[in-house]
Protein backbone atom coordinates (compact mmCIF):
# COMPACT_ATOMS: atom_id res chain seq x y z
CA UNK A 1 0.00 0.00 0.00
CA UNK A 2 1.54 3.28 -1.01
CA UNK A 3 2.13 5.97 1.55
CA UNK A 4 0.35 9.26 0.92
CA UNK A 5 1.26 12.52 2.55
CA UNK A 6 -0.73 15.72 2.91
CA UNK A 7 2.17 17.74 1.53
CA UNK A 8 5.39 16.97 -0.30
CA UNK A 9 7.93 19.79 -0.16
CA UNK A 10 10.65 19.82 -2.79
CA UNK A 11 13.74 21.41 -1.26
CA UNK A 12 14.94 21.18 2.35
CA UNK A 13 16.42 24.67 2.45
CA UNK A 14 15.25 27.54 4.59
CA UNK A 15 12.05 28.12 2.63
CA UNK A 16 11.09 24.45 2.58
CA UNK A 17 11.92 24.13 6.28
CA UNK A 18 9.74 27.06 7.35
CA UNK A 19 6.88 25.75 5.22
CA UNK A 20 7.27 22.25 6.69
CA UNK A 21 7.40 23.55 10.25
CA UNK A 22 4.25 25.65 9.92
CA UNK A 23 2.32 22.97 8.01
CA UNK A 24 3.21 20.28 10.54
CA UNK A 25 2.13 22.66 13.29
CA UNK A 26 -1.26 22.82 11.60
CA UNK A 27 -1.52 19.03 11.65
CA UNK A 28 -0.36 18.22 8.13
CA UNK A 29 1.66 15.08 7.34
CA UNK A 30 4.69 16.44 5.52
CA UNK A 31 7.51 14.86 3.52
CA UNK A 32 10.51 16.97 2.51
CA UNK A 33 12.73 15.76 -0.32
CA UNK A 34 16.06 17.28 -1.22
CA UNK A 35 18.46 16.30 -3.97
CA UNK A 36 21.19 16.70 -1.38
CA UNK A 37 20.94 17.85 2.21
CA UNK A 38 19.70 21.00 3.92
CA UNK A 39 22.10 23.85 3.04
CA UNK A 40 23.31 22.33 -0.22
CA UNK A 41 21.63 25.30 -1.87
CA UNK A 42 21.63 29.02 -1.12
CA UNK A 43 21.63 28.46 2.64
CA UNK A 44 25.07 26.92 2.47
CA UNK A 45 26.67 29.94 0.85
CA UNK A 46 25.53 33.13 2.47
CA UNK A 47 25.45 35.25 5.61
CA UNK A 48 22.28 36.33 7.32
CA UNK A 49 21.18 39.93 7.67
CA UNK A 50 17.55 40.77 8.34
CA UNK A 51 17.14 44.37 7.35
CA UNK A 52 13.98 46.45 7.05
CA UNK A 53 15.29 49.55 5.32
CA UNK A 54 16.44 47.73 2.19
CA UNK A 55 12.87 46.61 1.52
CA UNK A 56 10.80 48.74 -0.84
CA UNK A 57 7.83 50.50 0.73
CA UNK A 58 4.54 48.81 0.07
CA UNK A 59 4.14 45.11 -0.37
CA UNK A 60 7.83 44.25 0.06
CA UNK A 61 8.10 46.08 3.37
CA UNK A 62 4.79 44.65 4.64
CA UNK A 63 5.91 41.13 3.74
CA UNK A 64 9.13 41.78 5.64
CA UNK A 65 7.30 43.04 8.75
CA UNK A 66 5.19 39.87 8.82
CA UNK A 67 8.44 37.91 8.88
CA UNK A 68 10.09 40.16 11.45
CA UNK A 69 7.29 39.46 13.94
CA UNK A 70 7.37 35.74 13.19
CA UNK A 71 11.14 35.62 13.87
CA UNK A 72 10.49 36.70 17.44
CA UNK A 73 7.82 34.07 17.85
CA UNK A 74 10.08 31.37 16.38
CA UNK A 75 12.76 32.31 18.85
CA UNK A 76 10.25 31.78 21.67
CA UNK A 77 9.11 28.46 20.20
CA UNK A 78 12.50 27.04 19.30
CA UNK A 79 14.89 28.66 21.77
CA UNK A 80 18.20 30.05 20.59
CA UNK A 81 18.20 30.05 16.79
CA UNK A 82 21.28 32.18 16.35
CA UNK A 83 19.52 35.53 16.15
CA UNK A 84 21.42 38.66 17.14
CA UNK A 85 18.86 41.44 17.44
CA UNK A 86 21.32 44.18 18.24
CA UNK A 87 23.80 43.86 15.37
CA UNK A 88 22.73 46.91 13.38
CA UNK A 89 23.83 47.86 9.89
CA UNK A 90 26.23 50.65 9.03
CA UNK A 91 26.34 51.67 5.38
CA UNK A 92 29.55 53.58 4.75
CA UNK A 93 29.86 56.84 2.81
CA UNK A 94 33.44 57.26 1.62
CA UNK A 95 33.18 60.34 -0.55
CA UNK A 96 30.87 63.29 -1.09
CA UNK A 97 28.78 61.49 -3.74
CA UNK A 98 28.11 58.57 -1.39
CA UNK A 99 27.34 60.95 1.49
CA UNK A 100 24.82 62.71 -0.72
CA UNK A 101 23.25 59.38 -1.70
CA UNK A 102 23.06 58.40 1.99
CA UNK A 103 21.20 61.65 2.74
CA UNK A 104 18.83 60.96 -0.17
CA UNK A 105 18.27 57.42 1.01
CA UNK A 106 17.46 58.65 4.49
CA UNK A 107 15.08 61.30 3.19
CA UNK A 108 13.34 58.77 0.98
CA UNK A 109 12.88 56.05 3.61
CA UNK A 110 9.64 55.69 5.49
CA UNK A 111 10.59 54.63 9.01
CA UNK A 112 8.07 52.34 10.72
CA UNK A 113 7.18 52.74 14.39
CA UNK A 114 9.79 51.24 16.68
CA UNK A 115 12.56 51.46 14.10
CA UNK A 116 15.18 54.10 13.53
CA UNK A 117 17.55 55.24 10.81
CA UNK A 118 20.25 57.84 11.29
CA UNK A 119 22.69 59.76 9.11
CA UNK A 120 26.02 59.92 10.94
CA UNK A 121 29.03 62.09 10.23
CA UNK A 122 32.59 60.79 10.18
CA UNK A 123 33.22 61.30 13.87
CA UNK A 124 29.97 59.59 14.90
CA UNK A 125 30.73 56.68 12.56
CA UNK A 126 34.16 56.23 14.11
CA UNK A 127 32.59 56.13 17.56
CA UNK A 128 30.55 53.11 16.50
CA UNK A 129 33.26 51.55 14.35
CA UNK A 130 36.64 52.69 15.68
CA UNK A 131 38.59 50.53 13.23
CA UNK A 132 37.03 51.82 10.01
CA UNK A 133 39.20 54.11 7.84
CA UNK A 134 39.84 57.31 9.75
CA UNK A 135 38.85 59.54 6.82
CA UNK A 136 35.34 58.09 6.59
CA UNK A 137 32.82 60.76 5.49
CA UNK A 138 29.87 59.32 7.36
CA UNK A 139 27.30 56.58 7.23
CA UNK A 140 23.70 55.48 7.30
CA UNK A 141 23.05 53.62 10.53
CA UNK A 142 20.13 51.29 11.20
CA UNK A 143 20.31 49.95 14.75
CA UNK A 144 17.21 47.76 14.45
CA UNK A 145 18.48 45.23 12.01
CA UNK A 146 19.23 41.71 13.08
CA UNK A 147 21.68 39.15 11.95
CA UNK A 148 21.33 35.41 12.18
CA UNK A 149 23.94 32.71 12.51
CA UNK A 150 22.56 30.69 9.69
CA UNK A 151 23.49 27.12 10.53
CA UNK A 152 21.93 27.14 14.03
CA UNK A 153 18.81 28.71 12.53
CA UNK A 154 18.45 26.34 9.60
CA UNK A 155 19.30 23.16 11.46
CA UNK A 156 17.25 24.31 14.44
CA UNK A 157 14.25 24.61 12.08
CA UNK A 158 14.97 21.19 10.64
CA UNK A 159 15.13 19.61 14.10
CA UNK A 160 11.96 21.39 15.20
CA UNK A 161 10.17 20.26 12.05
CA UNK A 162 11.35 16.69 12.65
CA UNK A 163 10.01 16.85 16.20
CA UNK A 164 6.66 17.89 14.73
CA UNK A 165 6.65 14.72 12.65
CA UNK A 166 8.00 16.03 9.35
CA UNK A 167 9.89 13.36 7.41
CA UNK A 168 13.09 14.34 5.64
CA UNK A 169 14.81 12.34 2.95
CA UNK A 170 18.21 13.53 1.71
CA UNK A 171 19.72 12.54 -1.63
CA UNK A 172 16.25 12.12 -3.16
CA UNK A 173 16.33 14.30 -6.26
CA UNK A 174 12.93 14.90 -7.83
CA UNK A 175 13.05 13.71 -11.44
CA UNK A 176 9.47 14.37 -12.43
CA UNK A 177 5.98 15.18 -11.20
CA UNK A 178 3.16 12.62 -11.11
CA UNK A 179 0.07 13.93 -12.80
CA UNK A 180 -3.54 12.89 -13.13
CA UNK A 181 -5.43 15.14 -15.60
CA UNK A 182 -5.06 18.66 -14.21
CA UNK A 183 -3.73 17.67 -10.86
CA UNK A 184 -0.24 16.98 -9.54
CA UNK A 185 -0.61 13.97 -7.25
CA UNK A 186 2.98 13.45 -6.25
CA UNK A 187 6.57 13.24 -7.40
CA UNK A 188 8.93 10.76 -8.96
CA UNK A 189 12.25 10.89 -7.17
CA UNK A 190 15.60 9.17 -7.56
CA UNK A 191 14.56 6.76 -4.80
CA UNK A 192 10.96 6.16 -5.80
CA UNK A 193 7.51 7.70 -6.14
CA UNK A 194 5.73 9.62 -3.41
CA UNK A 195 2.14 10.84 -3.34
CA UNK A 196 0.50 13.85 -1.71
CA UNK A 197 -2.56 16.11 -1.87
CA UNK A 198 -0.26 19.08 -2.43
CA UNK A 199 3.28 19.44 -3.70
CA UNK A 200 5.23 22.61 -2.96
CA UNK A 201 8.17 23.72 -5.09
CA UNK A 202 10.77 25.18 -2.69
CA UNK A 203 13.71 24.32 -4.88
CA UNK A 204 15.30 27.77 -4.89
CA UNK A 205 17.70 28.07 -7.81
CA UNK A 206 16.21 24.89 -9.21
CA UNK A 207 12.70 26.29 -8.87
CA UNK A 208 12.49 26.91 -12.59
CA UNK A 209 13.71 23.41 -13.36
CA UNK A 210 10.91 21.93 -11.21
CA UNK A 211 8.25 24.28 -12.60
CA UNK A 212 9.22 23.09 -16.12
CA UNK A 213 8.15 19.63 -14.99
CA UNK A 214 4.73 21.13 -14.32
CA UNK A 215 4.72 22.60 -17.83
CA UNK A 216 5.53 26.20 -16.88
CA UNK A 217 8.67 28.18 -17.69
CA UNK A 218 9.70 30.62 -14.98
CA UNK A 219 12.65 33.04 -15.20
CA UNK A 220 14.29 31.93 -11.94
CA UNK A 221 18.03 31.81 -12.35
CA UNK A 222 21.01 31.52 -10.03
CA UNK A 223 22.85 34.72 -9.13
CA UNK A 224 26.22 34.10 -7.60
CA UNK A 225 27.78 35.78 -4.58
CA UNK A 226 31.38 35.24 -3.52
CA UNK A 227 32.45 35.17 0.11
CA UNK A 228 35.57 34.88 2.26
CA UNK A 229 36.26 33.88 5.85
CA UNK A 230 39.18 34.80 8.08
CA UNK A 231 40.59 33.10 11.11
CA UNK A 232 38.98 33.94 14.44
CA UNK A 233 40.07 37.37 15.69
CA UNK A 234 39.55 39.67 18.64
CA UNK A 235 36.64 42.13 18.16
CA UNK A 236 37.35 44.52 15.29
CA UNK A 237 34.02 45.04 13.52
CA UNK A 238 31.00 45.71 15.70
CA UNK A 239 28.14 45.91 13.19
CA UNK A 240 27.22 44.57 9.80
CA UNK A 241 29.11 46.89 7.45
CA UNK A 242 28.01 47.63 3.92
CA UNK A 243 29.55 49.86 1.30
CA UNK A 244 27.22 52.38 -0.32
CA UNK A 245 28.12 50.81 -3.64
CA UNK A 246 25.69 48.02 -2.68
CA UNK A 247 22.74 50.36 -3.04
CA UNK A 248 24.11 52.06 -6.14
CA UNK A 249 24.44 48.59 -7.68
CA UNK A 250 20.82 47.87 -6.97
CA UNK A 251 19.29 51.09 -8.25
CA UNK A 252 21.80 52.91 -10.45
CA UNK A 253 24.52 50.52 -11.68
CA UNK A 254 25.69 52.80 -14.53
CA UNK A 255 27.09 55.19 -11.90
CA UNK A 256 29.77 52.69 -10.88
CA UNK A 257 33.13 53.80 -12.36
CA UNK A 258 35.05 50.52 -12.40
CA UNK A 259 33.84 48.34 -15.31
CA UNK A 260 34.83 45.07 -13.67
CA UNK A 261 32.97 45.97 -10.50
CA UNK A 262 29.93 46.98 -12.54
CA UNK A 263 29.94 43.80 -14.61
CA UNK A 264 30.31 41.49 -11.63
CA UNK A 265 28.20 43.53 -9.22
CA UNK A 266 31.08 43.79 -6.76
CA UNK A 267 30.46 45.51 -3.42
CA UNK A 268 31.92 45.27 0.04
CA UNK A 269 30.44 44.00 3.24
CA UNK A 270 31.92 42.58 6.43
CA UNK A 271 30.52 41.11 9.59
CA UNK A 272 32.32 39.54 12.50
CA UNK A 273 30.74 36.19 13.31
CA UNK A 274 30.03 34.91 16.83
CA UNK A 275 33.23 32.84 16.85
CA UNK A 276 35.33 35.89 15.87
CA UNK A 277 35.97 35.07 12.21
CA UNK A 278 35.31 37.83 9.70
CA UNK A 279 32.88 37.17 6.89
CA UNK A 280 33.56 39.25 3.75
CA UNK A 281 31.44 39.69 0.66
CA UNK A 282 30.64 40.09 -2.21
CA UNK A 283 29.23 40.35 -5.64
CA UNK A 284 26.07 39.62 -7.62
CA UNK A 285 26.76 38.03 -10.97
CA UNK A 286 25.25 35.55 -13.37
CA UNK A 287 27.48 32.52 -13.91
CA UNK A 288 25.03 29.69 -14.39
CA UNK A 289 25.43 27.03 -11.74
CA UNK A 290 29.20 27.42 -11.48
CA UNK A 291 30.09 27.56 -7.79
CA UNK A 292 33.81 28.01 -8.20
CA UNK A 293 35.10 31.31 -6.74
CA UNK A 294 37.06 33.53 -9.13
CA UNK A 295 40.42 34.63 -7.74
CA UNK A 296 40.31 38.02 -9.44
CA UNK A 297 36.95 38.84 -7.87
CA UNK A 298 38.04 37.57 -4.46
CA UNK A 299 41.14 39.77 -4.63
CA UNK A 300 39.01 42.82 -5.43
CA UNK A 301 36.72 42.09 -2.47
CA UNK A 302 39.74 41.71 -0.16
CA UNK A 303 41.29 44.90 -1.56
CA UNK A 304 37.96 46.58 -0.78
CA UNK A 305 38.12 45.27 2.79
CA UNK A 306 41.63 46.67 3.30
CA UNK A 307 40.52 50.03 1.93
CA UNK A 308 37.79 50.31 4.59
CA UNK A 309 39.56 48.48 7.43
CA UNK A 310 43.31 48.97 6.94
CA UNK A 311 44.03 47.15 10.23
CA UNK A 312 42.96 43.90 8.55
CA UNK A 313 46.10 43.65 6.42
CA UNK A 314 47.47 40.85 8.61
CA UNK A 315 44.15 39.05 9.14
CA UNK A 316 44.47 35.44 8.03
CA UNK A 317 42.27 34.24 5.19
CA UNK A 318 41.22 30.59 5.56
CA UNK A 319 38.36 29.96 3.15
CA UNK A 320 36.43 31.26 0.19
CA UNK A 321 33.13 30.00 -1.15
CA UNK A 322 30.21 31.04 -3.27
CA UNK A 323 26.46 30.96 -2.96
CA UNK A 324 23.87 30.74 -5.70
CA UNK A 325 20.74 32.70 -4.91
CA UNK A 326 17.47 32.35 -6.87
CA UNK A 327 16.95 35.57 -8.82
CA UNK A 328 13.74 36.73 -10.45
CA UNK A 329 13.40 39.74 -12.76
CA UNK A 330 11.30 41.79 -10.32
CA UNK A 331 13.11 40.82 -7.14
CA UNK A 332 10.14 39.03 -5.60
CA UNK A 333 9.59 35.29 -5.28
CA UNK A 334 6.99 33.31 -7.20
CA UNK A 335 4.47 32.13 -4.62
CA UNK A 336 1.15 30.72 -5.69
CA UNK A 337 -0.51 28.35 -8.09
CA UNK A 338 -0.34 28.04 -11.84
CA UNK A 339 -3.59 28.57 -13.70
CA UNK A 340 -5.35 25.34 -14.51
CA UNK A 341 -3.12 23.13 -12.39
CA UNK A 342 -4.18 21.78 -9.00
CA UNK A 343 -2.06 20.25 -6.28
CA UNK A 344 1.09 22.27 -7.05
CA UNK A 345 2.30 25.41 -5.30
CA UNK A 346 5.25 27.52 -6.46
CA UNK A 347 7.39 28.91 -3.67
CA UNK A 348 10.80 29.96 -4.95
CA UNK A 349 12.81 32.95 -6.12
CA UNK A 350 13.70 34.72 -2.86
CA UNK A 351 17.12 36.05 -3.90
CA UNK A 352 18.60 38.43 -1.35
CA UNK A 353 15.60 37.99 0.92
CA UNK A 354 15.49 34.28 1.58
CA UNK A 355 16.39 34.58 5.22
CA UNK A 356 14.37 37.71 5.93
CA UNK A 357 11.22 36.42 4.25
CA UNK A 358 11.34 32.72 5.18
CA UNK A 359 9.16 32.94 8.29
CA UNK A 360 6.45 34.95 6.52
CA UNK A 361 6.61 32.54 3.58
CA UNK A 362 5.93 29.67 6.00
CA UNK A 363 2.86 31.43 7.41
CA UNK A 364 1.45 32.18 3.97
CA UNK A 365 2.03 28.69 2.55
CA UNK A 366 0.41 27.17 5.63
CA UNK A 367 -2.62 29.43 5.16
CA UNK A 368 -2.86 28.54 1.48
CA UNK A 369 -2.74 24.80 2.07
CA UNK A 370 -4.99 24.71 5.13
CA UNK A 371 -7.56 27.40 4.29
CA UNK A 372 -7.15 27.90 0.56
CA UNK A 373 -6.23 31.56 1.02
CA UNK A 374 -4.40 33.98 3.28
CA UNK A 375 -5.73 37.10 5.01
CA UNK A 376 -2.36 38.27 6.33
CA UNK A 377 -1.32 40.13 3.20
CA UNK A 378 -2.38 40.45 -0.42
CA UNK A 379 -0.02 38.08 -2.22
CA UNK A 380 -1.02 38.94 -5.77
CA UNK A 381 2.41 40.60 -6.37
CA UNK A 382 3.86 37.09 -5.92
CA UNK A 383 1.60 35.38 -8.44
CA UNK A 384 3.81 33.07 -10.55
CA UNK A 385 1.55 33.74 -13.55
CA UNK A 386 2.92 37.31 -13.70
CA UNK A 387 6.01 35.93 -15.43
CA UNK A 388 3.94 34.15 -18.02
CA UNK A 389 1.83 37.01 -19.35
CA UNK A 390 3.54 37.06 -22.75
CA UNK A 391 3.17 33.33 -23.06
CA UNK A 392 -0.50 33.31 -22.07
CA UNK B 1 32.23 5.09 24.94
CA UNK B 2 34.55 7.33 22.96
CA UNK B 3 31.97 10.02 22.27
CA UNK B 4 34.11 12.55 24.14
CA UNK B 5 37.06 12.10 21.80
CA UNK B 6 37.85 15.37 20.02
CA UNK B 7 37.85 14.76 16.28
CA UNK B 8 38.05 18.32 14.93
CA UNK B 9 40.80 19.95 16.97
CA UNK B 10 40.42 23.44 15.49
CA UNK B 11 36.76 23.70 16.45
CA UNK B 12 36.84 21.17 19.34
CA UNK B 13 34.08 18.98 17.93
CA UNK B 14 33.68 15.57 19.58
CA UNK B 15 32.85 12.20 18.12
CA UNK B 16 29.55 12.30 19.97
CA UNK B 17 28.56 15.57 18.29
CA UNK B 18 29.46 14.14 14.91
CA UNK B 19 27.39 11.00 15.55
CA UNK B 20 24.52 13.28 16.65
CA UNK B 21 24.79 15.23 13.38
CA UNK B 22 24.54 11.98 11.44
CA UNK B 23 21.50 10.96 13.49
CA UNK B 24 19.95 14.33 12.60
CA UNK B 25 20.32 13.76 8.88
CA UNK B 26 23.91 14.40 7.80
CA UNK B 27 24.88 11.92 5.09
CA UNK B 28 28.26 13.34 4.06
CA UNK B 29 31.11 15.47 5.40
CA UNK B 30 29.41 18.72 4.31
CA UNK B 31 26.33 17.77 6.30
CA UNK B 32 28.40 17.09 9.42
CA UNK B 33 30.37 20.29 8.80
CA UNK B 34 27.29 22.51 8.69
CA UNK B 35 25.69 20.94 11.75
CA UNK B 36 28.77 20.95 14.00
CA UNK B 37 31.26 23.43 12.50
CA UNK B 38 33.79 20.60 12.18
CA UNK B 39 36.15 21.11 9.22
CA UNK B 40 35.44 24.89 9.30
CA UNK B 41 38.43 25.89 11.41
CA UNK B 42 41.93 27.03 10.63
CA UNK B 43 43.12 23.80 9.02
CA UNK B 44 39.93 23.44 6.94
CA UNK B 45 39.72 19.71 7.50
CA UNK B 46 43.33 18.73 6.75
CA UNK B 47 43.34 16.93 10.10
CA UNK B 48 39.76 15.78 10.52
CA UNK B 49 38.02 15.49 7.11
CA UNK B 50 38.92 11.79 6.68
CA UNK B 51 38.23 11.09 10.37
CA UNK B 52 34.74 12.57 9.97
CA UNK B 53 34.28 10.53 6.79
CA UNK B 54 35.26 7.36 8.63
CA UNK B 55 32.70 8.03 11.36
CA UNK B 56 30.04 8.55 8.67
CA UNK B 57 31.09 5.25 7.07
CA UNK B 58 30.81 3.46 10.42
CA UNK B 59 27.45 5.00 11.30
CA UNK B 60 25.74 4.72 7.93
CA UNK B 61 27.37 1.70 6.34
CA UNK B 62 28.43 3.70 3.29
CA UNK B 63 31.86 2.66 1.97
CA UNK B 64 34.56 5.17 2.97
CA UNK B 65 35.65 5.52 -0.65
CA UNK B 66 32.23 6.93 -1.55
CA UNK B 67 32.33 9.68 1.07
CA UNK B 68 33.82 12.63 -0.74
CA UNK B 69 35.90 15.30 1.02
CA UNK B 70 34.64 18.85 1.39
CA UNK B 71 35.05 20.84 -1.84
CA UNK B 72 38.51 22.35 -2.16
CA UNK B 73 38.46 26.16 -2.41
CA UNK B 74 41.12 28.88 -2.37
CA UNK B 75 43.26 29.55 -0.41
CA UNK B 76 45.12 26.27 -0.42
CA UNK B 77 46.60 27.29 2.89
CA UNK B 78 46.10 30.32 5.17
CA UNK B 79 47.66 33.63 4.19
CA UNK B 80 47.21 37.29 5.13
CA UNK B 81 44.64 39.46 3.38
CA UNK B 82 47.39 41.80 2.20
CA UNK B 83 49.32 38.93 0.62
CA UNK B 84 46.19 37.62 -1.02
CA UNK B 85 45.39 40.99 -2.60
CA UNK B 86 48.93 42.16 -3.35
CA UNK B 87 48.60 41.70 -7.11
CA UNK B 88 45.25 43.43 -7.30
CA UNK B 89 45.38 46.67 -9.29
CA UNK B 90 41.75 47.67 -8.94
CA UNK B 91 41.09 50.62 -6.67
CA UNK B 92 38.15 52.28 -5.01
CA UNK B 93 35.64 49.56 -5.64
Amino acid sequence: MRKTYDVIIIGAGLIGLNNAYELAGAGKKVLVLDKGDTCSGAGGGTGGIISWYTKKIGFHRDFFMLSWKRFKELENELGDIGLNWGMGIIQLAENEMEMESVREQFAGTEIPAGFSLQVLDGKETLELEPNVRSDIYGSLFSPNTATVDLFPFIFGMRKAATMRGVEFINDAEVLGLLRQDDRIVGVRSRIGDFYAEDTVNCAGCFGGHISEMAGFSLPIKPRRGQCLITQQMKPIVYHHILSSVYNVLKFNPEAIPNPLARERGIYFSVEQMPDGGLYLEGCREFAGFDRRPVNETLEIIVQGALQRYPCLKDAILIRSFTGLRPYTPDGLPALGCFAGLDGFLMCAGHEGDGIALAPATGLIVCDLLTKGKTNRIDISPLDPMRFLQEQA
Amino acid sequence: MDDNLIICRCQEVTKGEIRQAIAEGATNVDGVKRRTRAVMGLCQGKTCDRLVARIIAEETGQPLSKILPVTARPPVRPLTLSSFAEDCDEENI
